[in-house]
């Protein structure tokens, strides 16, 4: 596929400029490729071109069983494999009509937001090596390896983890990891502040993103955006609250909002997630140490082959990129007639095009950088 | 350096004995070459992110001299981490063939091994070594930055057997660029 | 202006629109109806002018056309799938043309706190649909992808045109009558 056959569809005046950018580019994130055109330093078109990491999931979701397709759902958002397997799960239990016990919808909560701790902590390195301070990834990666040892604790696995099932989880929490998990959320919220101290309110990375990328409310309600990049303008949507499943309702926490939905916002918002994240886990750990919670882990009476009966379902989360959805019809046969994917990188995306003309080809890296985008999510 | 490792091979041949200057040369130059493999700053997928962490605080690979380029000009390893998509293949071995020689590559995780879970996908490559030679395959999904480590000293172990008479360093093949001209 | 439950909204717009109605197959805990293609547009604006459903969730297609076709797979079907019930016949193939598209659609109203989910049958010979751009931009990359995936046309998009498979891939994936042809990266 030459590249310049698709980009170069009109002539370039005389003053433009043409400019590349992807798909390997050490800043995307992965394999997204965008095609600026520019007047001097200002972009006056830019066009994402995505699907580069396009693998047909969704063909191959009609090619396996149910529970084969729980693997698949890792490999899409792979920052936070908790919220797909979750979002995956919580459809397909819908479409069968499996209640869920107690114990486990806490360790889900907990888990899911353990994962989105690990995910904004990635978001966190990788966001200051893009605007040019390397010493956050270092640091974020410290604290995540503590997370993925608590994972592999858990599941064995650091990154695609698996770890949910249809009607439950697949282990109890093992031994000294509550206390284990305890040790991490006293432990953070020090941490945080000293991310703060180190990037957040550092005045040079704010002078280069608390101006730009600025989407107005009425923008992100119309471009469907969600997760942290909606909510940095203001609008409070969350899943979780809008409408919540794994008991989040029995939790208490607040939706952090933005004010100006500027690139700045945007990294903000995630920042004081993950403080909000940590109170949720604490509150999960002191539900599940309670005497009276009974111990199933996995509802009763799931079958070991999973024929859902005709019919179509549609779950979705908040994961940590966005309002997650999977859309499931069922034939009544061993795998699903058809599995769709709402996945939020791919919609938040597309904004793209409208918020990068007028910024600095300098101002791009940062913009696109604070949305958090995954691409394996993106071309599912 | 280059009219060193091209020249000198021809005119120590001629001179009797003058192989075993050879094998010196190839001793320092490979100590050179495998205590500093520079990779290129490119994930494609899962594996991208194991990567990371391989780079990044508890595993810190600057100890094995790896420390990545974010251009291929700079860079002798393309650590294919993740999988490869049909769209995606053209512009790898474009990118495969902006890095000098002697260049090596690993194919981190199942996909890039053979296309992993998406083995009958419609739009996967089933495997990194359809499009270009492979030096280290990486097995896992994704494979443990410990286990990128081991496949690191595979290839200096690789690296440590090299030898200028031969070619230019590259493995047999390499020198055309991409296996096939696609 | 703002009606307090989706009832309101359904028995409201029936007076306007006589063919839409609750469709027979819910999608699980949310109001479902169906609406013709022909009238899916202006229903959409409606709700957003009138009713406060001003979010676009999602919009996706579903290929009623009967059983997978493995041809569409680079293997063998999935034994783990297919070889527990003998009678299902992996590769039988319905009639070509036979079936329907569905396109369904996931509104949100946020005055409401209520999601909403419309469903259009698309003829399968020749898809067509009026394009959601106009109200919502979120629609622009869904309907693309729905368009490089399924090959419905979306009358009205501005920039319709693949955007997740490379151009050597020829046909629309996700139709259940698909055959991958060997392209240069299949060995």
């Amino acid at each position: 596929m030459p590249i310049e056959e698709k980009t170069f569809e009109k002539p370039l005046e005389l003053d433009q400029m043409f400019v590349n950018m992807g798909p390997q580019h050490p800043s995307t994130h992965g394999v997204l490729r965008i095609a600026l055109h520019m007047e001097g330093e200002v972009i006056t078109k830019a066009e994402p071109d995505v699907g580069y990491l396009h693998r047909g999931i969704e063909k191959l979701f009609e090619n396996r069983t149910y529970t084969q397709g729980l693997v698949l759902t890792d490999r899409l958002d792979y920052l936070s494999s908790m919220h797909n397997n979750l979002a995956y799960c919580i459809a397909v239990e819908k479409l069968m009509g499996i209640e869920v016990p107690a114990r486990a919808q806490y360790i889900r909560a907990l888990v899911s937001e353990l994962n989105r701790i690990a995910s904004h902590l990635i978001f966190f390195g990788t966001y200051g090596v893009d605007i040019g301070a390397f010493t956050p990834f270092l640091h974020a990666f410290r604290e995540r390896e503590m997370i993925m040892d608590l994972f592999e604790m858990l599941c064995g696995a650091r990154l695609l983890y698996t770890y949910m099932r249809i009607g439950g989880v697949a282990k109890n929490l093992p031994e000294d990891w509550t206390a284990k998990c305890r040790e991490f959320t006293g432990f953070f919220p020090k941490r945080l502040k000293e991310y703060d101290a180190l990037l957040s309110f550092n005045p040079i990375f704010m002078d280069r993103t608390a101006n730009i990328g600025i989407i107005s409310k009425e923008e992100a309600l119309d471009w469907g955006l969600s997760g942290p990049v909606l909510r940095a303008t203001g609008v409070n949507y969350d899943v979780r609250k809008f409408e919540p499943y794994s008991f989040y309702d029995k939790l208490e926490f607040e939706i952090p909002l933005g004010q100006t939905g500027s690139t700045w916002d945007r990294y903000y918002c995630r920042m004081r997630e993950m403080a909000q994240s940590a109170g949720i886990i604490d509150q999960c750990l002191e539900a599940l140490s309670k005497q009276d919670m009974p111990p199933d882990i996995i509802a009763k009476g799931v079958p070991k082959i999973l024929k859902p009966l005709k019919g179509q379902a549609y779950g979705h989360i908040e994961a940590s990129r966005g309002d997650l959805g999977f859309y499931a019809v069922s034939e009544g046969e061993f795998s699903p007639y058809r599995m769709h994917i709402k996945a939020p990188t791919f919609i938040n995306t597309a904004i793209l095009q409208k918020i990068l003309v007028g910024a600095k080809i300098a101002d791009v890296v940062a913009i696109l950088g604070s949305f958090d985008i995954v691409l394996g999510e993106m071309d599912r | 350096m280059g009219i060193i490792l091209e020249k000198t091979p021809i005119i120590l041949n001629k001179i009797p004995g003058g192989t075993i200057a050879l094998t010196t040369a190839d001793f320092f130059i490979n100590w050179a070459r495998k205590s500093s493999i520079w990779p290129l700053t490119f994930g494609l997928a899962c594996c991208a992110i194991e990567m990371m962490a391989a780079y990044a605080t508890r595993f810190d690979f600057d100890r094995f001299g790896v420390f990545p380029r974010p251009t291929p000009r700079q860079a002798d390893l393309m650590l294919v981490a993740g999988t490869v998509v049909k769209k995606m293949a053209s512009p790898l071995i474009r990118i495969y063939r902006q890095m000098p020689e002697p260049k090596f590559v690993i194919a981190m995780g199942s996909c890039a091994d053979c296309g992993g879970p998406f083995y009958d996908s419609y739009s996967v490559v089933k495997g990194v070594d359809k499009i270009m030679p492979v030096d280290v395959y990486l097995a896992g999904c994704p494979p443990r930055p410990e286990a990128l480590m081991y496949a690191v000293q595979k290839l200096q172990e690789k690296i440590g057997k090299m030898e200028i008479k031969e070619n230019s360093g590259a493995t047999a093949g390499q020198e055309s660029g991409a296996r096939r001209e696609l | 202006m703002t009606h307090h439950t989706v009832e309101d909204v359904f028995a409201k717009l029936q007076k306007i629109f006589p063919d839409i109605k609750e469709s027979e197959e819910k999608i699980k805990n949310y109001p479902t109806w169906s609406v013709s293609s022909g009238s899916l547009f202006k229903i959409c604006e409606t709700l957003k002018k009138e009713s406060g459903f001003e979010y676009l969730d999602m919009v996706t297609a579903v290929d009623r056309h009967g059983k997978v076709n493995s041809a569409g797979y680079l293997t063998e079907p999935n034994p783990c799938v297919y070889s527990q019930n003998p009678s299902v016949v992996p590769s039988q193939s319905p009639a070509p043309g036979a079936g329907f598209f569905e396109i369904i659609i996931i509104l949100t109203s946020f005055s409401m706190n209520q999601k909403l989910i419309l469903v259009s049958r698309v003829d399968r010979t020749n898809p067509e649909a009026e394009s959601l751009y106009p109200l919502f931009k979120s629609a622009d990359w869904q309907e693309r992808e729905v368009f490089d995936l399924f090959g419905i046309k979306f009358t009205g998009h501005p920039n319709l045109k693949k955007i997740l498979t490379p151009d050597f891939i020829k046909g629309h994936p996700l139709r259940k009558d698909y055959v991958h042809k060997k392209d240069k990266f299949d060995y």
